[in-house]
């Protein structure tokens, strides 16, 4: 294991767990908006809540959201990988379908079906945390199974569900395991920058998952109290530049036969 | 042909992107009226189709003038009378007369960009191999333009029928209405602002395209430069590397944001929000913000393309080549061209950044407008805000194609 991976790897489980032991801890609350001090480490915020506390809930929502929308991300694409084995033109069918995906501009996309499926508040859109990673997960998923596809070769059709059965037990933990190297941490990555677009330009976000991206885009009204944005802006740089690392580290140092 | 009158073409093609976006935020006064005999006073008919300048903040205002005299009317709607009268219905206001410069704005900035991108590049090649660049090649340019028009076109199918399904399922408009709109590029009346939607998003586009316009070019160039000189600095390379993961992870919005504490809370010398005096002092910031992290994501991408191109050390040895010339016409030859794509998507990916950037600093751009469309459930400008970002997506494409073909003869064939 390289010294950067063993590094990255410490700083993703120590703001991970950290932050779900931490979250689960009942801190003591304060006056609103005081700035950090032996009492209050993180500050309070606008409503008087220990900022440790909520910074802590919103990295293990982060955290949570990625590795939701790297999980139905991979689990899509290494199907569709599965598919270009099928007896029909799947590949075809798969890639242009891909194609169509990734025409879509995927923010004002995303922003238009957030409108559909939640509610909006006046100051943003009230939406079901499961449902924005799913959402985000399928208009996301186009990207990686355009490279996912491309990864094996169309080199057997199936003429029986016997088969199918023979490809699926040779195959699929090959498949499984390679999809989940390459994709599953960019997947966490790009599920958690299109859920920060659409947060910061929709306001899009469940009250009961506030993340990240929400104490940021509250913080942005108020800037001028800096522990309320600036401790969470640097919890999400950590949080990123780790899986980033973790990432390339992975895809350098991990072989799939 | 010479790298630097590419250059000066590049520079001067930003220069009327920028001229063209000053002119599209441009605002003036203006007013229109109707007159009639009745009992209801009503607006005139196509008031809803004028450029009020609504994401300044600048909403019509009306009055009615009867016989009576002058009515108060708080908003643009039919208005009753005591009796039946001759009338007179004024609205007036401030207007965005050239909003529809905006497109062409940010397509130039793209191609502005793309000829940087490529001259800067040739700029290094000629001062190190003392040779030109040359543009011939075997194949036409239409030929290849035909072949790629097929492609955009079906893009661009799916796109409009993305738009089309969304209106019919969620405005629950009828299937021939939805697709007069599409044609039309008509989404309807905004809920918020209250005129046609198109206007409201080509007006916030204005303003977007005026911070691209000066932005994006300048990105460019410097990452050229910084890779160049990367490619011989072991420490400047660590530093473009570093440069990449700060520039994902701090993100435009959050130094955004970082900036806004900084220059406007703590020092107070820089503005936020909607411009009201001279324009400058507004743009700084959101210049900043957009400028440090694209500039190291850049970079790394045209860095990355470039290991790739790197040949063994035997094969400058072979051709008795020096290193530096082995640099510039083997692996930033090859980069200047491939990378031309990866700039095509870094453009619209600083669409979106900005997107984001423009709700923190409060810019009346794309990104507020769809603020406070979504927050306000205002379907039809969400909507057109997605179909107008498909056709500069799918125009953005078309045109680094375009730039492709000229500056690379091979993809001609």
């Amino acid at each position: 294991m390289s010294r950067r991976l063993k590094f990255a790897l410490i700083l993703f489980l120590a703001i991970s767990l950290g932050s779900l032991v931490l979250s689960e801890v009942e801190l003591p609350k304060g006056e609103p908006g005081l700035p950090p001090s032996l009492t209050y480490p993180m500050g309070t915020s606008l409503d008087g809540e220990n900022m440790v506390t909520l910074n802590a809930e919103a990295v293990w929502d982060t955290v949570l959201f990625g590795l939701l929308s790297g999980a139905i991300t991979t689990v899509i694409t290494s199907l569709s990988s599965l598919a270009v084995y099928g007896r029909f033109r799947v590949r075809g069918v798969l890639v242009r379908l891909a194609d169509a995906v990734n025409s879509l501009p995927r923010l004002p996309f995303l922003l238009v079906l957030a409108l559909i499926l939640g509610t909006p508040t006046g100051s943003g859109i009230a939406m079901n945390f499961f449902l924005i990673a799913l959402v985000v997960s399928l208009t996301g998923v186009g990207q990686f199974m355009r490279q996912g596809i491309e990864f094996f070769e169309a080199d057997q059709t199936f003429r029986s569900l016997r088969e199918v059965g023979i490809v699926l037990r040779r195959r699929a933990r090959f498949v499984v395991t390679r999809m989940g190297i390459t994709f599953y941490l960019p997947a966490f990555v790009d599920g958690i920058t299109a859920f920060t677009g659409i947060g910061v330009v929709g306001g899009v976000g469940d009250p009961l998952y506030p993340t990240l991206t929400t104490l940021l885009n509250v913080a942005a009204s108020f800037l001028y109290l800096w522990w309320i944005f600036l401790v969470p802006a640097l919890f999400r740089a950590l949080l990123l530049v780790s899986v980033l690392i973790l990432a390339d580290e992975v895809r350098k140092n991990v072989k799939v036969n | 042909m010479r790298a630097k009158y590419l250059l000066t073409a590049s520079l001067v093609l930003s220069l009327v992107a920028v001229l063209l976006s000053l002119a599209s935020v441009d605002t003036t006064q203006y007013s229109l009226a109707s007159y009639g005999y009745g009992n209801v006073a009503y607006p005139p008919q196509d008031w809803r189709s004028v450029p009020w300048a609504v994401v300044l903040g600048y909403l019509p205002n009306a009055s009615v003038t009867t016989a009576g005299g002058n009515l108060s009317v708080s908003s643009v709607t039919p208005i009753s009378l005591n009796s039946y009268e001759l009338y007179v219905y004024q609205v007036r206001g401030v207007v965005q007369p050239y909003y529809f410069l905006s497109v062409p704005s940010l397509i130039l900035a793209l191609t502005s960009s793309l000829l940087a991108f490529k001259s800067t590049f040739a700029l290094f090649y000629e001062r190190v191999t003392g040779e030109t660049l040359n543009l011939s090649g075997v194949g036409t340019l239409k030929n290849f333009l035909k072949k790629r028009t097929t492609s955009y076109l079906v893009t661009l199918f799916i796109s409009s029928s993305a738009g089309v399904a969304l209106e019919v399922l969620a405005l629950h408009r009828p299937l021939e209405r939805a697709l007069k709109d599409l044609i039309t590029m008509d989404m309807g009346v905004s809920r918020v602002y209250g005129i046609s939607s198109t206007l409201v998003v080509l007006e916030g586009l204005s303003f977007t395209s005026l911070l691209i316009a000066i932005t994006f070019t300048v990105s460019v160039v410097l990452s050229v430069v910084v890779v160049v000189y990367s490619l011989s600095s072991t420490n400047l390379r660590r530093v473009v590397s570093s440069w990449r993961y700060i520039g994902s992870a701090i993100a435009t919005w959050v130094l955004s944001e970082a900036l806004i504490y900084l220059f406007h809370f703590q020092l107070g010398v820089l503005p936020i929000g909607r411009p009201e005096r001279s324009l400058t002092g507004y743009l700084i910031l959101p210049f900043v913000a957009l400028f440090i992290p694209y500039v190291g994501i850049l970079a790394n991408r045209v860095y990355s393309t470039a290991s790739i191109f790197k040949p063994p050390r035997e094969v400058g040895e072979l051709k008795n080549l020096g290193k530096d010339v082995i640099l510039h016409k083997h692996v930033l030859g090859h980069v200047s061209v491939v990378m031309l794509n990866g700039i095509s998507s870094a453009f619209v990916e600083m669409l979106i950044g900005e997107a984001m950037a423009e709700v923190i600093f409060g810019w009346p751009g794309i990104g507020t407008v769809l603020r406070v469309a979504v927050s306000h459930g205002d379907m039809t400008v969400a909507e057109g805000s997605m179909l107008s970002f498909s056709l500069i997506l799918i125009l953005s494409a078309y045109v680094t194609d375009l730039v492709y073909g000229i500056l690379d003869p091979r993809v001609r064939r």
